[in-house]
């Protein structure tokens, strides 16, 4: 069959060339181009096609030909005109029009490769098409690329551009551009920036993107060109509930497990005292849970919590939590959106082992000044975006804080009295576009929280993160990120509540980070990444001080670690066809732990403890004490079954030099952060992940199921009952192990109509292994057992119901399988005490999770002339009132042990909170 | 239009005080209904082995369920084995305790190992252990202190000090002996000597047994730890091993405390390192002590994942006891009180067989003849208290113990 097809175009092709060697005369003499080519039409036996409005121009001819070939003819009255022509067998001309774009072309775009000759009748194939085009979709915009060049045709071009935010003229990241009917598409990069190979002729594209106006072109392709578009964002509609930007992407990126969140879309999901939390939201998606309400940080894909990589425009934000994990750290009107990795991590991102969280601040406006305020039960924040010097740059200004303390200082009730909850935090960027090609932006950001939970003692603790950002763009294909970044944490506790004991204890961490990424689009099939990026860690891992001049507290303080983590990263992403796209890379990672420090040396034979130490070595300043590192490698790859329909496999695996020291079973803000050294091995991880992405009904539906397999090494635990505070030998209480986990992930969407949202069901299981040769140095027996973590199963349901324009209901369903824990299983008294007996570790589960969550949402009316606008929401947070435990523990009362469970939210919690955006 | 705002902000400020009260419900604690039935039998070892010649002791029990009590672990073979080709065999006795038939004494440079079989067949072994060094305790003795809570007390401190700085890592204990004087005593007590439908005889008689002044008798409940790592000397200066508070009962008359001293191997300090940690809870409502079995030096010789609680140590030993006084250390200060609040009562003697309250309550053993009623008080012919406050007997031994000195 192919051979026939091929036969006739050849043949076709050549009957084209014959007609060229007829030669006709004509005379014009100031007439209109419709005229001449009705003349035309008349006198000769060519037929012409073509829309009346292209050729109403009043542009008059007077112009003669004798003897001349039709070609040329054309050329000439043509030539002022944007109509291009295309001679066709059946001595058929077709006009088309080319309004846009025309021959602006850089000379990249001409891939010396590609330029071979091709059959003329494939260019002209797509001509047949035009008209029915033209009949079925008036309102789409047709965009003419290119004007052919006779002897460079080919059968396919190269379509580029950049999309930008009309309003901010910021360039928009992750906008899907899809071609229809066909297996094409790609994403925009954060620079905007797309490449996508087109076949020559009609394509009808698409751009699509939550919270962003989708619009549809059909281009026409004559040659390679460029396509910019300025794009809408649509705020005035009460969205749905969607979680990813782009209604194919899912399909045709190469990467399994990434998610995309954006701020303002989860505003309308239900969460507890109204307070909107991107990463709350997160946990929905499967593969994403916490370990309770009270518990900070999540647990991806069966990972210890002290495993995600969680970025502030590229800066490590330790604590994304306030109060014990209940509310967001972060701003949610000064969030754009975030992308989260727990698949195949790109090459870029290296530090962590089970996923990357990377949210983007807001862009501010500079062009008007823009606001968004809101007041809910526990906080008041509000965002301000100010432009400075119009469409060049502009600050975005945030402040958030709960008045709760306020209110219970207010109350008249003493208990209430005594107790403190405060929080606050503060955000503010700077956005200067110094040219096209030069970028800045600088972004800090502040959080602090208080509170005391006992009456003697006060807890504190604060991040401060500080980055400056750097773009240049060489040219449309070449560009670099270079980034600054500081963060810090650190957590205070105050004791005050005896009379010579009391403390003040403190720790603090501090990063200062630089990096350097670059971007290289080779052709439209081949972009390179690469860059390096190294940090410099500062911890001062305790200090004890004593509170008042009448404390008998010795100063206490261990000494600061220091050390150096540093990565270089190349990858490629490469389109092999239209179905097969890869994208493989590499990173060295390598950590130094630098002195001042004193290691300790262990026997052995001997399981390691304070009193195994067999030698010490001092090392001075900057001294490297203990490298690791080694290579990480990241592969991702797509095949595309049908344009709605792909098979992924990712791969990855990673280096992490930072644990957090906990021996709570769930995380908590007074973890510490311990960098590897002599005795203390990095963290590593591998994961398999397998996919198939589907959309159905015009992307009405998505649906992607995906396994992975993960496997991990020197996984930090502790002995039972260690002491982790102002410990000085660490490792002696510390067990490295491995870690087991493996899992399903379903998730459906529904991203358009009325009702929309997302279902998502995990089944997965995450197993530890602490084996040693010494029966102290394991954990039931050096066997593997479920983590602290493993909730096999894991149901999250999502529901928007839009009534109106206005009115809209929402609904979270959660299920969870309850945490393991362990239990005593007995008494026995040893010692003359009775003691309690425990289980084997996490022999046992807490009860089932399960949480109900309805939310009703108004939108303000929408008239176009309105100042403001405003949204409420009222929600019902646990509407079942469901006692969820979040932790059950065991206390001996009057000789008989008793069994408690401590629950955060046990009743239903109702908010209002009230939105006003300008 | 004002109206409908006024309606909303209402509603907003009665969320934010809503809202307020939830904050402090957070991690509300309720009983947990879902007690694990799982109740894990498990074999639990206690025993002590020291340099001193004695007939040493090695106690055996298993794990009871919550509510239940003490269950003696019987008809066990128990023998020590040393590395020198002994054998030291136990007998049982009462309750789960199984003495050494023959006296003998743990010696530097042997190995002992424990060696079980219970009724069931089962063998268990502990590790070998071995004496550190020879222990030395200094001295002991008490100082008027404060504790934590500022409450006013007596401190016992010990000094300990090994010149050849081999000891390190030290265990304490304590018993305590007190003196216990009955404050509502009186020689005499009331019997019923008959009972009739209409008349019963009451008889007044010397006691038969001494009820006034007893001898009380506790040890520690808490696990004593210290050690000297870290210090340039193996030295422990002004360590405090106990606290009693100035109001504690058991100073009301003379006091005295043993302090025993052992010296620990590394793992059996920190076996009893992690026992302590755990024992101790978390005030945090946000996050729980990871709990978990803790493995002891005792395993099954066949099948080593089973679990076996308890430890069998060989220790070196040192003991002090010394005597105290209330007065010696607060001088004109008001006694501590008794250990119960005592009345006095005059139950009557009306009523029919069997109803008749006076003697209903000696028949019951729950009074004690204190006088006779000469109009003192409203009610029956005597005046009668309670058995904990005219017999010493309720709270301790009426054998005055050997080491008593006055």
């Amino acid at each position: 069959m192919k051979k026939v097809i091929l036969l006739i175009l050849v043949f076709s092709s050549y009957i084209i060339l014959g007609q060229e060697k007829e030669n006709y005369s004509f005379i014009f003499s100031n007439i209109y181009l419709k005229d001449a080519i009705l003349k035309i039409e008349e006198e000769t036996n060519f037929k012409f096609y073509f829309a009346n409005q292209w050729v109403n121009d009043e542009i008059k001819i007077s112009q003669s030909f004798e003897n001349k070939p039709i070609n040329l003819i054309l050329d000439s009255i043509l030539k002022e005109t944007d109509l291009n022509y295309f001679l066709k067998k059946d001595n058929q001309i077709i006009l088309t029009e080319n309004t846009v774009i025309y021959n602006e072309l850089s000379s990249g775009f001409f891939n010396e490769n590609e330029k071979k000759n091709r059959s003329k009748k494939q260019n002209s194939a797509p001509f047949l098409s035009i008209r029915k085009a033209q009949q079925k979709e008036i309102e789409i915009v047709r965009v003419t690329i290119g004007k052919t060049i006779i002897g460079e045709e080919k059968d396919s071009y190269i379509l580029k551009g950049i999309i930008r935010n009309s309003r901010t003229g910021a360039p928009l990241e992750n906008i899907n551009i899809l071609v229809k009917n066909k297996n094409l598409g790609a994403v925009t990069n954060q620079e905007g920036f797309y490449t996508l190979e087109l076949p020559a002729g009609i394509n009808l594209i698409e751009t699509q993107a939550l919270g962003i106006e989708s619009i549809k072109r059909e281009l026409v392709l004559y040659n390679n060109g460029i396509l910019n578009l300025n794009l809408e964002e649509v705020t005035e509609d009460l969205d749905e509930v969607i979680l990813s930007v782009s209604a194919l992407k899912n399909v045709q990126n190469a990467s399994t497990g990434t998610n995309f969140l954006e701020s303002e879309n989860t505003k309308n999901i239900p969460l507890v005292m109204g307070e909107r939390d991107i990463l709350k939201v997160a946990t929905t998606l499967p593969g994403i849970s916490s370990a309770g309400e009270g518990a900070s940080g999540f647990n991806v894909r069966g990972g210890k919590s002290d495993q995600n990589l969680i970025l502030l425009d590229n800066t490590v934000l330790y604590n994304p939590a306030h109060f014990f994990g209940i509310f967001p750290a972060l701003n949610p009107f000064a969030i754009e959106d975030i992308s989260i990795y727990k698949g195949a991590i790109p090459a870029r991102y290296g530090g962590r082992l089970s996923a990357v969280f990377d949210i983007k601040s807001k862009i501010p406006s500079k062009d008007k000044i823009k606001g968004e305020a809101s007041l809910g039960p526990v906080t008041a924040n509000a965002v301000l975006e100010i432009p400075i010097k119009k469409n060049k740059s502009g600050v975005l200004i945030g402040g958030r804080g709960a008045y709760s303390d306020w209110v219970l200082k207010s109350l008249n009730d003493e208990k209430l009295n005594s107790s403190t909850a405060n929080f606050y935090d503060l955000i503010v960027g700077y956005h200067h576009d110094i040219s096209k090609k030069n970028k800045l932006s600088a972004v800090a950001y502040l959080s602090k929280d208080e509170f005391s939970i006992t009456s003697d003692s006060l807890y504190g603790y604060n991040n401060r993160l500080i980055n400056l950002k750097w773009e240049h763009q060489f040219n449309n294909e070449n560009s670099v990120r270079l980034k600054l970044s500081n963060s810090n944490y650190k957590f205070g506790i105050d004791y005050d509540g005896s009379t010579t004991s009391n403390f003040r204890q403190q720790y603090k961490i501090d990063e200062k980070h630089l990096k350097l990424a670059f971007t290289s689009v080779i052709n439209s099939k081949n972009t390179f990444n690469y860059g390096i990026s190294s940090k410099y860690y500062t911890v001062a891992p305790g200090e004890k001080k004593p509170l008042k001049s009448s404390d008998l507290t010795l100063p206490f303080k261990l000494n600061n670690e220091y050390a150096l983590e540093s990565g270089v990263f190349f990858s490629d992403s490469y389109k092999f066809n239209e179905k097969l796209l890869i994208d493989a890379g590499i990173r060295f990672s390598f950590f130094n732990s630098l002195g001042p420090k004193t290691e300790f040396d262990y026997a052995e034979d001997q399981p390691k403890s304070v009193y195994s130490v067999v030698g010490t070595n001092d090392f001075g300043r900057n001294e490297v004490t203990q490298t690791y590192g080694g290579p990480e490698f990241r592969f991702s790859g797509r095949y595309l079954i049908t344009d709605t329909f792909s098979v992924k496999l990712g791969y990855h695996s990673l280096y992490q030099y930072l644990h957090t020291l906990t021996n709570v079973t769930t995380a908590s803000p007074i973890d510490t952060w311990k960098l590897s050294d002599r005795n203390i091995k990095p963290q590593q991880s591998s994961q398999f992940s397998l996919g198939v992405y589907k959309n159905f009904n015009d992307n009405m539906y998505e649906l992607s199921i995906e396994g992975f397999h993960k496997n991990q090494e020197n996984l930090l635990d502790f002995k039972t009952g260690a002491s982790l505070l102002l410990n000085e030998q660490i490792e002696t209480e510390v067990l490295q192990g491995k870690g087991m986990s493996y899992g399903a992930e379903l998730l459906i969407r529904k991203n358009k109509g009325k009702l929309s949202g997302w279902l998502g069901y995990t089944y997965s299981r995450s197993f530890q292994k602490f084996e040693s040769q010494f029966r102290e140095e394991q954990i039931n027996g050096g066997e593997f057992f479920p983590s602290n973590f493993d909730k096999p199963h894991d149901f999250s349901l999502v529901m928007n119901y839009k009534f109106t324009q206005r009115l809209s209901l929402s609904s979270n369903v959660i299920y969870q399988t309850g945490r393991p824990v362990t239990f005593p299983v007995g008494n026995y008294s040893f010692n003359q005490s009775e003691f309690v007996l425990y289980s084997d570790r996490n022999q046992f589960r807490i009860p089932d999770y399960f949480r109900i969550d309805l939310g009703f949402n108004i939108e303000g009316s929408h008239k176009l002339k309105k100042l403001a606008h405003s949204f409420w929401s009222i929600s019902v947070y646990n509407i079942l009132g469901r006692n969820n435990p979040y932790s059950v523990f065991f206390v001996s009362q009057n000789g008989e042990v008793k069994g408690l469970q401590s629950t955060i939210f046990g009743v239903a919690v109702p908010s209002i909170s009230y939105n006003l955006k300008f | 239009m004002i109206k409908t705002i006024k309606f909303l902000w209402i509603k907003i400020t009665k969320s934010i005080s809503l809202g307020t009260y939830i904050l402090l419900l957070i991690g509300c604690v309720t009983p947990f209904n879902g007690v694990p039935s799982d109740f894990e039998e498990v074999l639990v070892v206690e025993s002590i082995i020291t340099q001193e010649y004695k007939k040493h002791e090695v106690f055996l029990s298993r794990s009871y369920p919550f509510g239940g009590s003490f269950t003696p672990e019987k008809n066990a073979v128990v023998q020590v084995n040393d590395d020198r080709g002994n054998t030291y065999t136990f007998e049982e006795k009462s309750n789960g305790k199984y003495l050494a038939s023959d006296e003998f004494s743990a010696s530097q440079n042997t190995n002992y190992t424990l060696n079980i079989t219970t009724a069931d067949g089962e063998n268990y072994e502990s590790k070998p252990q071995s004496l550190i060094t020879s222990a030395n305790l200094d001295r002991l003795y008490a100082e008027k202190t404060y504790d934590d809570f500022g409450r006013e007390g007596i401190g016992i401190y010990i000094d300990s000090y090994d010149p050849s700085s081999k000891s390190k890592l030290y265990r304490f204990d304590f018993e305590e002996t007190y003196k216990i004087v009955a404050p509502l005593w009186s020689p005499y007590d009331a019997v019923v000597v008959n009972e009739g439908r209409s008349t019963f005889d009451l008889s007044v008689i010397l006691r038969e047994r001494e009820e006034q002044v007893c001898f009380g008798y506790g040890t520690s409940s808490s696990i004593i730890l210290n050690n000297t790592l870290g210090l340039s000397e193996d030295r422990l200066e002004k360590f405090q091993v106990h606290f009693i508070r100035k109001d504690d009962p058991k100073l009301q008359h003379r006091y005295s405390i043993l302090v025993r001293q052992y010296v620990q191997s590394k793992e059996t300090y920190s076996f009893f390192e992690t026992l302590q940690g755990l024992s101790q809870g978390s005030e945090n409502i946000f996050s729980e002590d990871q709990p978990g079995f803790i493995e002891g030096n005792i395993l099954n010789t066949n099948n080593s994942s089973e679990n076996i609680a308890g430890y069998f140590q060989v220790s070196s030993t040192d003991e002090e006891r010394i005597f105290l006084n209330f007065n010696d250390f607060f001088e004109g200060s008001e006694l501590p009180p008794y250990f119960n609040n005592c009345n006095l009562t005059a139950p009557i003697t009306d009523g029919t067989r069997g109803n008749r309250p006076l003697l209903n309550l000696i028949y019951q053993d729950e009074v004690r003849f204190y006088q006779y009623n000469f109009g003192v008080m409203e009610g029956g012919p005597f005046i009668m208290v309670s058995p904990e406050c005219g017999d010493c007997t309720t709270f301790g031994s009426n054998k005055k113990p050997s080491f008593w000195v006055e």
